[in-house]
C-alpha cells in the first residue's frame, strides 16, 4: 500500500506542477503588482526550485504528517482540509444512510413485487431522480420550500446567531440547515443503489435453491431473511467500499449552490488559485482512503461470503 | 422667549421624533471569501471589504470621492509635492487599547517595502526615498521626486507595530485570521467559507456606530445569493442585470428592498497584439472600433445596464471626459478604413483579404466569465458582416495570465479592468511597461502618451491633472490600443429597515457608521458577548 501511495502522490505532483499557471500569477494580476514583488513570491514558496526537489521536499515533510502551509492564506494544510471534513461528512453519512435504508427496501420490494404497481411507480420515482440535475432540483426545493413556504433555510449550514444557542438548539440548527441537502443529494442516488439490489434480488430469487426452499414448504419471510438476502449484500459491499472514499469528497456545485463549506470546494478552490500544498494534502488523503475503502469492503466479503478466502 | 421655544423645539424635533435606536446587524452577501485580513496583503476585493471597516488609512475618499483625513487630521504638500507631511490624529485608540501613533505609520510602510512580504501594493511606496517620524504624531515622507499618486497610495490601512512587530511572517500569522485595527468594527469570528463577524467598536475616534454587528455570509452562488434576498437571509448584495431589472419585481423583494445603481469602477475592453502584423496599423483598429456596436452588446449582455466606455477612466473619476464621445457605430467608415489599409474582398467570398491573407483573428477571454463569452459572440457576429473571421477561445484564468498574457501569444484578448480611484495609469499604457509580467501587454506605444503620463504623476493640481489625463484620453482612443467596450453598472440591493442611508457619488457605504434601525424593526436583538 505504501509504494502505491509514493507512485500516486508523484504522479500528482507530477500532473499539478506541469498544468500551466502558477500561484503567484493567479492572484497578482494587478497592474500595482511589481516584477520583483513577483519573483520574490516565487522565492518565498520554493517555486524557483526544479519539480524532483519539490516533490521530496514535500515527501519529507509528509513522513512526519506535515501537510505544509496554504500558498493562499499561509494556514496550515491540515487545519483547513480538518475545518471542512465534519461538514462533508455529516452530510454524505446521513445521505449514504438515507440512501440505504430507502433505496435497499425499495429495490427488494419491488424485486419480489415484479411488474406490480409498485415497481413500475418506483421504477419512474427513482429514475426521475437520477435524471434531474440536482442544481436544477436543488434551486427549485430553495424556491419552494424555502422561499415560499419557509420551512426550511435556503444556504448555509448554521443560523446567524448560530454561536448564542444551547448545545441542543444547535444540534437542531444544524440539522435543520443540512435537511434539504441532505435529502436532494440522497434523491439523485436512490436510482443505482435500488436498481442493483432489485436485479440481484430477481436473480436470487430464480436461483436453484430458492425455489427448493419454496418447493420444500418453507415460510416465505424466512426464504426471504435467511437465504436470499445475504447474496444480495454482495455488490452492495462494493458499492460501500466505493463510497468511503467518496464520504471525504463534496460535489463542488452542489456545495456552491447551497454555500456549504466542504470538501469539494477546498478542492476546486485550490486547483484554481494553483494551492499546491493544498491539492497534494488532499489528493493523498483522497488516495489513502480509496485504498482503505478496498481493503474494508474486501475484508466484507469474506464475512458476506464464505466462498472467498484470501490466500497468503 | 416664545420663538426661542419653538427654535428650540424644533431643531431638536429630529432628534425626538427620530431617535437613532442602536442594535441590529447587516448581513452583507458576498460571492467570493476573503482570504487575509491585513490590509497590506490583500489583494482581492472581498479582502479589502472587510479590511475597510476594520482597519482605517491615513486618508480616505468622502463622498464627493476628493481625499480627506482619516487617521490623519491633515497633512500638507511641501517642495512641489516631493514632500507629504501627515498631522495624524490624537488619542485614536487600536481594538486592543493601545494607542496610535506615527511608529504604527512607519512599520506599515517598512512592512510594505519589506522583500519578505507578499503584497501587490508596494509599487507605490518604493518611490518614497524617506519616511521619518518628526514626533509622536507627525510623519514626514519625502518622495525621490513628486509622485501625485502617492497620495492615493496612504489609504491603505495602517497596520499595529506592538502586535505584529515581532511576526516573521505576516501571511502566516495569527493576524490574519484575527486583526487588530482601529476601524469602527472589531473582528470576531471567521468561519472559513461561511462568515465573518464584526462587532461595533465603542470607542471608534468619530463617534460609536449605530449598528452593532456586520456579518458577512460567503454565498458563493449568485442564484442562491438572490434567494436568500428573498427570503431575508441577506440584507445586501449585488446584483445581476437579470436580477435587478427582472426577479426583483418579486413581491417578497420589493416590500423590502431598495436597489441601487452605479457605474462600476471598471471598464470591458478588447486588447490587440500591437506587434501583431495584422493590428499594426491605426487604421485597422480604428475600422474595427467603427464595426463594433457596442450599444448593442450593452443591450444584449447587459440588458442596457452599461454605458459606452469612452477611454480608460469610468464617469465616476474626476479624470473623465464628459465632453468627449465615443466613435459612432458606422460598418460604411470601418469599410473604407479598411480598404484604406489593404484589405478587399479578393475571391468574392464574403470575407476580406490583403495579398490572398484572409482577416481573420482570435479573440481569448477567461474562462468563468459568461458576460465575456457573450460579448466575443456578439463582437464575432459583428465582424462578420463587414467580412471579418474571428474565433473564440476562453482559457483558464491562470493559464490565461501565464501562457497567454505574460507570453504575449495572443492577437486580442477580451478583458476587464477595474481601476484605483487614482486615474493614474502610467502602469498600462507607459512604453516602459512591456517586459513579460509588466501590463502593457498590448505593447502600446506613444512617445506623447509617454510623457504625458509622467508629466501627470508630477502633477499635484487637480485642474490640471484632469487637463493632462483628458488629453491622454484622446490620444489613446485616437490610437485604440484597446477597443474600449463597455463600462458596466453595479447594481446591487438594501434592506429597507436601514435609515440614513444616503447615496452619493461614492456609492451608499461612505458613511455606514451613521445608520441606525428603529428598534421594532430590528431583525437580530441577540445581545452580543463583547
Amino acid at each position: 500500500m505504501v509504494p502505491l501511495l509514493i507512485g500516486i502522490s508523484f504522479i500528482s505532483f507530477l500532473v499539478i506542477h506541469l498544468a500551466p499557471g502558477s500561484p503567484v500569477s493567479v492572484s497578482l494580476f494587478n497592474p500595482k503588482i511589481s516584477l520583483e514583488a513577483r519573483e520574490k513570491l516565487n522565492k518565498l514558496y520554493g517555486l524557483d526550485k526544479p519539480v524532483h526537489i519539490q516533490y521530496f521536499n514535500w515527501l519529507k515533510n509528509i513522513l512526519k504528517f506535515d501537510f505544509g502551509y496554504s500558498l493562499v492564506d499561509g494556514r496550515k494544510v491540515s487545519s483547513k482540509i480538518l475545518e471542512r471534513l465534519p461538514v462533508t461528512l455529516t452530510i454524505n453519512i446521513l445521505s449514504l444512510l438515507i440512501i440505504f435504508f430507502t433505496a435497499i427496501p425499495l429495490g427488494l420490494y419491488s424485486g419480489w413485487r415484479k411488474g406490480s404497481f409498485f415497481d413500475r411507480f418506483t421504477t419512474i420515482f427513482v429514475f426521475i431522480g437520477f435524471a434531474t440535475p440536482s442544481f436544477w432540483l436543488a434551486l427549485l426545493s430553495m424556491q419552494f420550500l424555502g422561499v415560499k413556504l419557509g420551512w426550511f433555510p435556503i444556504s448555509g449550514i448554521t443560523s446567524i446567531d448560530f454561536e448564542y444557542f444551547p448545545w441542543y438548539k444547535k444540534v437542531l440548527d444544524f440539522l435543520w440547515h443540512i435537511s434539504l441537502p441532505v435529502l436532494v443529494a440522497s434523491f439523485g442516488s436512490l436510482a443505482g443503489l435500488s436498481r442493483y439490489s432489485r436485479e440481484k434480488f430477481l436473480e436470487v430469487l430464480d436461483k436453484e435453491y430458492i425455489r427448493t426452499a419454496f418447493a420444500k414448504g418453507l415460510p416465505s419471510s424466512q426464504i426471504i431473511y435467511k437465504h436470499a438476502l445475504k447474496p444480495v449484500f454482495l455488490p452492495v459491499i462494493t458499492i460501500l467500499g466505493l463510497s468511503v472514499p467518496g464520504l471525504l469528497g463534496g460535489s463542488v456545485i452542489f456545495e456552491t449552490i447551497f454555500s456549504i463549506p466542504g470538501m469539494g470546494r477546498l478542492f476546486y478552490e485550490g486547483v484554481m488559485m494553483r494551492d499546491y500544498p493544498l491539492i497534494m494534502g488532499l489528493l493523498v488523503i483522497g488516495a489513502f482512503l480509496t485504498l482503505l475503502g478496498n481493503f474494508l469492503a474486501d475484508l466484507a466479503y469474506i464475512w458476506a461470503d464464505p466462498r472467498i478466502k484470501y490466500s497468503k | 422667549m416664545k420663538n426661542f421655544f419653538f427654535f428650540f423645539i424644533f431643531s431638536f424635533l429630529p432628534y425626538l421624533v427620530f431617535p437613532q435606536d442602536r442594535g441590529d446587524a447587516i448581513i452583507i452577501g458576498s460571492i467570493a471569501s476573503p482570504r487575509v485580513l491585513i490590509p497590506i496583503l490583500a489583494s482581492d476585493s472581498a479582502s479589502a471589504e472587510v479590511c475597510s471597516f476594520i482597519f482605517n488609512g491615513l486618508l480616505k475618499y468622502d463622498k464627493s470621492l476628493n481625499l480627506v483625513g482619516d487617521l490623519a487630521q491633515s497633512w500638507q504638500e511641501e517642495v512641489e509635492g516631493k514632500v507629504i507631511i501627515f498631522h495624524l490624529r490624537k488619542g485614536v485608540l487600536w481594538h486592543d487599547g493601545e494607542e496610535f501613533s506615527a511608529y504604527d505609520v512607519e512599520f506599515t510602510y517598512k512592512k510594505l517595502i519589506d522583500p519578505d512580504t507578499p503584497t501587490p501594493y508596494s509599487g507605490d511606496f518604493e518611490r518614497i526615498e524617506n519616511l521619518e517620524i518628526l514626533d509622536r504624531y507627525t510623519v514626514k515622507i519625502t518622495y525621490k521626486e513628486p509622485f501625485s499618486p502617492g497620495l492615493d497610495s496612504w489609504t491603505i490601512g495602517i497596520i499595529p507595530k506592538h502586535i505584529l512587530e515581532k511576526e516573521e511572517n505576516l501571511l502566516n500569522s495569527e493576524f490574519s485570521r484575527s486583526p487588530i485595527g482601529t476601524g469602527p468594527y472589531k473582528f470576531k469570528k471567521w468561519i472559513a467559507q461561511e462568515k465573518i463577524e464584526l462587532v461595533v467598536n465603542e470607542d471608534y475616534f468619530e463617534k460609536r456606530p449605530n449598528i452593532d454587528r456586520v456579518i458577512f455570509r460567503i454565498i458563493p452562488d449568485t442564484a442562491t445569493l438572490f434567494l436568500e434576498v428573498l427570503a431575508q437571509g441577506v440584507d445586501n448584495a449585488g446584483l445581476s442585470p437579470l436580477q435587478f431589472l427582472r426577479h426583483s419585481q418579486a413581491s417578497q423583494f420589493k416590500k423590502n428592498y431598495i436597489k441601487f445603481r452605479y457605474p462600476s469602477n471598471s471598464f470591458l475592453y478588447l486588447g490587440y497584439n500591437l506587434n501583431n502584423p495584422l493590428f499594426k496599423g491605426k487604421k485597422v483598429r480604428q475600422a474595427l472600433n467603427y464595426a463594433v456596436n457596442k450599444e448593442e452588446i450593452i443591450k444584449a449582455v447587459l440588458l442596457g445596464e452599461g454605458k459606452v466606455s469612452t477611454g480608460p477612466f469610468t464617469p465616476e473619476s474626476w479624470a473623465y471626459d464628459p465632453d468627449f464621445k465615443p466613435a459612432e457605430f458606422s460598418p460604411e467608415k470601418a469599410k473604407t478604413l479598411l480598404s484604406q489599409a489593404g484589405f478587399k474582398d479578393e475571391d468574392g467570398d464574403g470575407f476580406l483579404e490583403r495579398e490572398g491573407e484572409p482577416f481573420k483573428f482570435t479573440i481569448i477571454t477567461n474562462q468563468g466569465n459568461l458576460e465575456r463569452q457573450r460579448v466575443a459572440e456578439i463582437i464575432q457576429a459583428q465582424l462578420r458582416n463587414i467580412g471579418i473571421k474571428v474565433e473564440i477561445k476562453v482559457v483558464e484564468w491562470s493559464v490565461f495570465i501565464d501562457e497567454i498574457i505574460r507570453k504575449r501569444k495572443f492577437e486580442t484578448v477580451l478583458l476587464g479592468w477595474s481601476l484605483s480611484r487614482d486615474p493614474d495609469i502610467y502602469d498600462i499604457f507607459h512604453s516602459s511597461k512591456t517586459s513579460p509580467s509588466d501590463f502593457n501587454f498590448v505593447g502600446y506605444n506613444n512617445p506623447e502618451v509617454d510623457k504625458l503620463l509622467v508629466e501627470a504623476r508630477k502633477t499635484f493640481d487637480r485642474q490640471k491633472r484632469r487637463q493632462l489625463y483628458q488629453r491622454i484620453n484622446r490620444l489613446i482612443y485616437e490610437d485604440q490600443p484597446y477597443m474600449f467596450i463597455y463600462i458596466p453598472n453595479s447594481l446591487s440591493c438594501l434592506h429597507k429597515r436601514f435609515r440614513g442611508v444616503k447615496p452619493a457619488k461614492a456609492g451608499y457605504w461612505y458613511n455606514f457608521i451613521d445608520w441606525w434601525v428603529p428598534l421594532k424593526e430590528q431583525r437580530y436583538k441577540i445581545e452580543f458577548r463583547r
